[in-house]
């Protein structure tokens, strides 16, 4: 960067910060070490500080947004494990009141305009057949929606949200290098970064009276309630996220959680009879409003783009009937376009008969033919772009590949319609903290504007970014690099304002029942709950398999030891070869590949692969756990597995291994004990913890009930496995007996281990199901449920341990033979009757 | 003056049960003034509860409904009496082309709004350098716009080998141009690119041709299913419709069902379903005069 002294401070942090030439300093007026307005009453707090002060604050920044587990996705990537942590400066960039009120009369000025333009090319386009906008900016855009013309929306408001984005030019003029009708990502970043910075500062946060955001989020409330089209008091909001793995899904949560609404994904929604329905336990609920956070476009596969994956089918004829809101408006998208650019100030004249406050970055439409002339000309001065976007898509994403200007200027010409150019603006610069200095940086600010009564109200504060150069802020994607918080100040002290206190109406009574779960999260919590179980079993087997490994020279000559490989293969951790008298001397010794199954991620053991699926359904569920519950499950894999590149062949690190990620299981087990709420919620996931905890235990039994199982030392080695060894000793010392383990593991009710504690929770559970969903009392799964729970409360444990001697327990064995089928069709009950509407949407067309 | 018995039958068999299905139709035939709609009805099985109609951007009729019982089969049958009243065509050259192409660009009256839109690109018609070059190849300076119009539509009709296997409903137009060929919706498709490549309005207009017996010489092709074909704005002569599969200016032996920019804006029959993997599909179309 071509630095030259522009300004600076003689001493105090800032003393090495010098302002590259052709750059606006935000901080440094032009006078030599005059803090601009604002500034001022930062500095000397920062300055007190010193720069050991702020390397503190900046690793306190980087373990804050460590221990919210505030990530971004990787660009380009969906997969949920492709997440990294978000990047927040140290340094906020000031504001000054006066400032930011100029800027925000012109920033309402603009949402106002968009919102009336809007409301004239979804009406009679009044504004096309003046001349005013050519009807191709219009009719060639893949954005305008055209199933909405001619409806109106309430109040002739169609963006509930306007964002901008914004750059200061080289003589300090702010420009709008892109406005955002649509569903723009950001929000719940700027609210985690003012989270994360007034924590790390929190006096020089006080002193410098920063003016709050959560008054922006109290209107956003108010709003939608006021517009619901029903139950205004207390209407149902969905926020709508495109999912997992996707750009905007981290704030999502967040915004989901922090103002009290539903998150909810495509297949969670359903049309009927023109009503906008969630699916859940107790049945379908309807919405009245619909938060998007995904593009219009793509909201709606029978009418607007066809991607039967995403979207709500019909979700355009229950707005266009006014049974639900969307915010934005469906078809809002049409304005953000940057082919309006060019058109704004003369449109801001004819609608609101004043001159555009904030100007555009000059742009060029190649569709008219004066501007493409000059767009020819000029073309090494331009950066040249779509001028259409689509769903979220990048504007300057064509052309990045040098192109030879003769093939570049045919496109041109023959596509006109679809190309803008515009000017190459030098963005002002920012002081940020990057390693041990104090530099500057270009930026770009993002900011939020919510409706309230005919006009705006603007978040005072925005989300900021930075960047050494201007190429990389041209980017829209959030790569979580570098973002900035940014304080707006204010003259006099500002009063803490917490949206919670501003939530008038208290949670009607469904809301304790947990009964609006939704399908798709209940599946979640099922599968999530029978992974945590499996991983658990298994590695109580493994490690007590590998036990006898590690203090026995010859571990495979115990009697104990075919009886451990059966459950090990039982759980599909070995190779079932094992087991099969003729198979096992073909294959490796197990004793060598036993210490790296559990560690080896390139061996057969189905151990990694449940944790992989833990770690995957945590992300999803990311909004129903606690943040501590989240944190546990989410980095189980990276934190037992993550430094480990060494291929340990010894049983003792092994076992290591395994007993850290029993202890962490278990964590997670307590936590969710002591922190979930005994709602629908908790019930499925201890169901699917239940159901696979009686998989395992019964599997067990049925072993033990074999013939073939007659030495002492396996019994011991079956209860080890299934935690119940300090209590058999407790009970009986060393002295073994099959009807005293009989009881222990199938009928004894007080062992959170045996067979028949399952099914008497698994009994509770499903009723509870029931009663809370409402479905008919005398229910498949219920009747299924209880005749498990009778036929193992029968066994008369004394009996059947004589009749597994006298080698007649046959109508025994093949009673626990069907316990384990009964339970695989307990489960599927349970999804037909609760999850099988969410199998796959598919469209005709494709 | 022709009055049509019309039916349409399509017919949806899956693989499995279909739990929910939710459609839009657009199978009720255009009244204007080349034809009237003396009655229409939809015969759906399994019955839905509601048939809703509203009308679309382009004022086609959409009939709207779900089902949410389970099926394994769905059958849509579209009913109709057209009575035909397009007026015998005086051939003659047309005002020139660049004439109406000015007029088009420049009128801004809310007619001219809606002519203009069907001059520009669209989803499944692209622009098109192939087309370009064709239009320009006819369309010399100051021609007559149904003059060269219906020399574009025989030049489609020579140079495009009608072949129901060369292409999908997904296949890009520049790969129909690179192949030339196609079915009646590929055509149609090249010659709206052509048009519009030199600031003409053209649109996609689906519809039905007359059936005669198989084997009957005065059989068309496309009879046994939904047919496609072309209007381009002609000025003073108004919308002219020429169907570059037969190389014929439309007559009164085509029923317009619905028109629209592309394809995509007229599809018969669209919807989504949950359930069953795969789905077959069964389309038979009788038009048949009525004495």
């Amino acid at each position: 960067m071509d630095i030259v002294a522009q300004s600076g401070a003689k001493e105090g942090v800032f003393a090495s910060y010098r302002a590259p030439a052709h750059a606006y300093d935000e901080m440094y007026g032009h006078n030599p070490g005059i803090l601009r307005d604002g500034w001022s009453a930062v500095v000397p707090q920062l300055d007190r500080l010193g720069l050991e002060g702020i390397d503190i604050g900046s690793q306190l920044v980087g373990r804050l947004v460590r221990r919210s587990s505030i990530t971004t996705q990787v660009p380009g990537s969906r997969q949920e494990s492709l997440q990294r942590p978000w990047d927040l400066d140290a340094l906020p960039w000031i504001i000054s009141a006066e400032e930011w009120e100029t800027l925000s009369a012109g920033l309402r000025q603009r949402a106002k305009l968009l919102n009336r333009i809007l409301e004239d090319l979804y009406g009679p386009q009044r504004l096309i057949c003046n001349g005013l906008l050519p009807p191709a900016a219009i009719y060639s855009n893949p954005a305008f929606a055209r199933s909405f013309h001619g409806i109106s929306v309430p109040r002739s408001l169609y963006l509930h949200f306007y964002t901008a984005d914004l750059v200061r030019d080289v003589n300090g003029k702010w420009l709008v290098s892109a406005d955002r009708t649509d569903a723009p990502l950001g929000l719940g970043y700027t609210l985690e970064n003012r989270l994360v910075l007034s924590r790390t500062y929190p006096n020089i946060f006080h002193d410098s009276f920063v003016q709050r955001l959560a008054p922006f989020f109290i209107q956003l409330r108010k709003l939608l309630s006021e517009l619901s089209p029903a139950n205004q008091e207390n209407p149902r909001v969905a926020l709508l996220t495109q999912g997992p793995g996707t750009d905007g899904y981290f704030e999502d949560v967040y915004l989901a959680r922090y103002l009290g609404y539903n998150l909810v994904e495509s297949g969670d929604l359903t049309v009927r009879d023109d009503r906008l329905l969630l699916k859940t336990l107790g049945g379908l609920l309807g919405v009245d409003v619909l938060f998007r956070r995904m593009s219009d476009q793509l909201c709606d596969p029978l009418e607007l783009q066809s991607d039967a994956a995403l979207g709500i089918a019909g979700l355009s004829r229950a707005a266009r009937a006014g049974n639900v809101l969307v915010v934005n408006a469906l078809g809002s998208s049409l304005v953000e376009s940057a082919v309006m650019m060019p058109f704004l100030d003369g449109l801001c004249h004819e609608l609101m008969n004043e001159p555009l406050k904030i100007a555009s970055i000059p742009t060029w439409w190649c569709g008219l033919p004066e501007h493409l002339d000059y767009v020819l000309q000029n073309q090494s001065e331009l950066t040249i772009g779509g001028a259409f976007r689509q769903a979220r898509k990048t504007l300057m994403r064509s052309f990045s590949e040098p192109l030879d200007p003769s093939i570049r200027a045919s496109i041109l010409k023959h596509e006109s319609v679809n190309y803008i150019a515009r000017a190459q603006v030098n963005r002002s610069v920012v002081p940020c903290y990057d390693q041990g200095l104090i530099r500057p940086m270009h930026a770009a600010l993002r900011v939020y504007l919510v409706a309230e009564g005919d006009d705006y109200r603007v978040l005072p504060g925005g989300l900021a970014r930075v960047a050494t150069d201007n190429e990389s802020l041209e980017k829209e994607l959030l790569q979580g690099k570098n973002s900035k918080e940014v304080w707006v100040l204010s003259n006099g002290p500002v009063p803490p304002v917490s949206l919670l206190s501003n939530v008038a109406t208290p949670k009607k009574e469904f809301g304790r029942k947990g009964s609006e779960l939704t399908s798709r999260v209940a599946d979640n919590l099922l599968w999530l709950g029978r992974y945590v179980e499996r991983v658990d079993g298994s590695s109580r087997v493994l490690r007590t398999a590998l036990m006898r490994l590690a203090r026995e020279s010859n571990a495979e000559a115990l009697p104990e030891w075919p009886g451990l490989v059966r459950q090990l293969a039982d759980r599909g951790l070995v190779e079932p070869g094992y087991v099969l008298e003729g198979m096992k001397n073909r294959l490796p010794r197990l004793s060598h590949r036993l210490p790296t199954i559990a560690i080896d991620e390139h061996q057969s053991g189905n151990l990694r692969d449940s944790l992989r699926q833990i770690v995957r359904i945590a992300s999803i569920l990311r909004d129903r756990l606690s943040p501590d519950s989240w944190q546990v499950l989410y980095f189980l894999e990276s934190r037992l597995f993550g430094e480990t590149t060494k291929r340990s062949r010894e049983p003792d690190d092994a076992i290591g291994i395994l007993s850290q990620l029993i202890v962490d299981l278990s964590a997670f087990i307590g936590m969710t004990a002591e922190s979930m709420t005994r709602t629908i919620g908790w019930r499925i996931l201890d169901l699917g913890r239940r159901l696979e905890r009686a998989f395992s235990a019964t599997s067990i039994v049925r072993q033990l009930v074999d013939p073939s199982c007659t030495d002492p030392a396996e019994w011991e080695a079956l209860v080890e496995s299934s935690d119940s060894l300090m209590t058999y000793r407790f009970r009986y010392l060393a002295s073994w007996s099959l009807d005293a383990v009989l009881d222990l593991l199938l009928t004894d009710k007080t062992n959170p281990r045996s067979v028949a504690f399952q099914l008497a929770a698994i009994s509770e559970h499903v009723q509870e199901l029931i009663v809370a969903s409402q479905y008919s009392s005398n229910s498949p799964e219920k009747q299924l449920a209880n005749k498990m729970r009778q036929m193992v409360e029968q066994i008369d444990v004394q009996l059947l341990a004589e009749a597994v001697r006298g080698n007649s327990a046959n109508a025994m064995i093949q009673n626990i033979d069907a316990l384990g089928t009964d339970l695989a069709r307990l489960a599927d009950l349970f999804n037909a009757r609760y999850v099988v509407h969410l199998g796959p949407v598919r469209n005709r067309g494709k | 003056m022709a009055t049509y018995d019309l039916s349409h039958t399509t017919i949806y068999r899956y693989s499995g049960q279909i739990s929910m299905c939710q459609n839009q139709l657009r199978l009720t035939p255009r009244s204007d003034t080349f034809q009237s709609v003396l009655k229409h009805r939809l015969e759906i099985t399994p019955k839905p509860t509601k048939i809703l109609k509203s009308f679309d951007f382009f004022q086609n009729q959409v009939s709207y409904f779900e089902l949410s019982q389970p099926h394994e089969t769905l059958v849509v049958t579209s009913l109709a009496h057209v009575k035909m009243k397009r007026p015998p065509f005086a051939l003659e050259r047309g005002p020139s082309w660049q004439d109406v192409a000015t007029q088009i660009q420049l009128d801004r009256s809310r007619q001219g709004i809606e002519r203009f839109q069907y001059s520009l690109s669209s989803p499944h018609v692209p622009h098109c350098q192939d087309a370009h070059d064709i239009a320009t190849s006819i369309f010399a300076p100051g021609r007559g716009i149904l003059e060269a119009s219906l020399d574009l539509n025989r030049l489609i009709h020579q140079q495009f080998r009608y072949d129901p296997n060369a292409t999908t409903i997904n296949t890009p137009l520049a790969d129909v141009f690179r192949v030339r060929r196609g079915v009646c919706q590929d055509l149609s498709h090249a010659m709206l690119a052509c048009f519009r490549s030199i600031g003409l309005s053209a649109r996609y207009v689906s519809g039905y041709l007359r059936t005669y017996p198989p084997k009957d010489p005065q059989a068309l092709v496309g009879a046994d299913a939904s047919h496609a074909w072309v209007s381009v704005y002609a000025g003073d002569l108004g919308w002219i419709d020429l169907d570059p599969t037969n190389d014929l200016l439309v007559s009164n032996e085509h029923i317009t069902l619905a028109w629209g920019r592309d394809f995509r804006d007229v599809t018969p029959i669209n919807g989504l379903y949950v359930g069953a993997e795969q789905q077959s599909l069964d389309v038979a179309v009788q038009v048949k005069p009525i004495d």
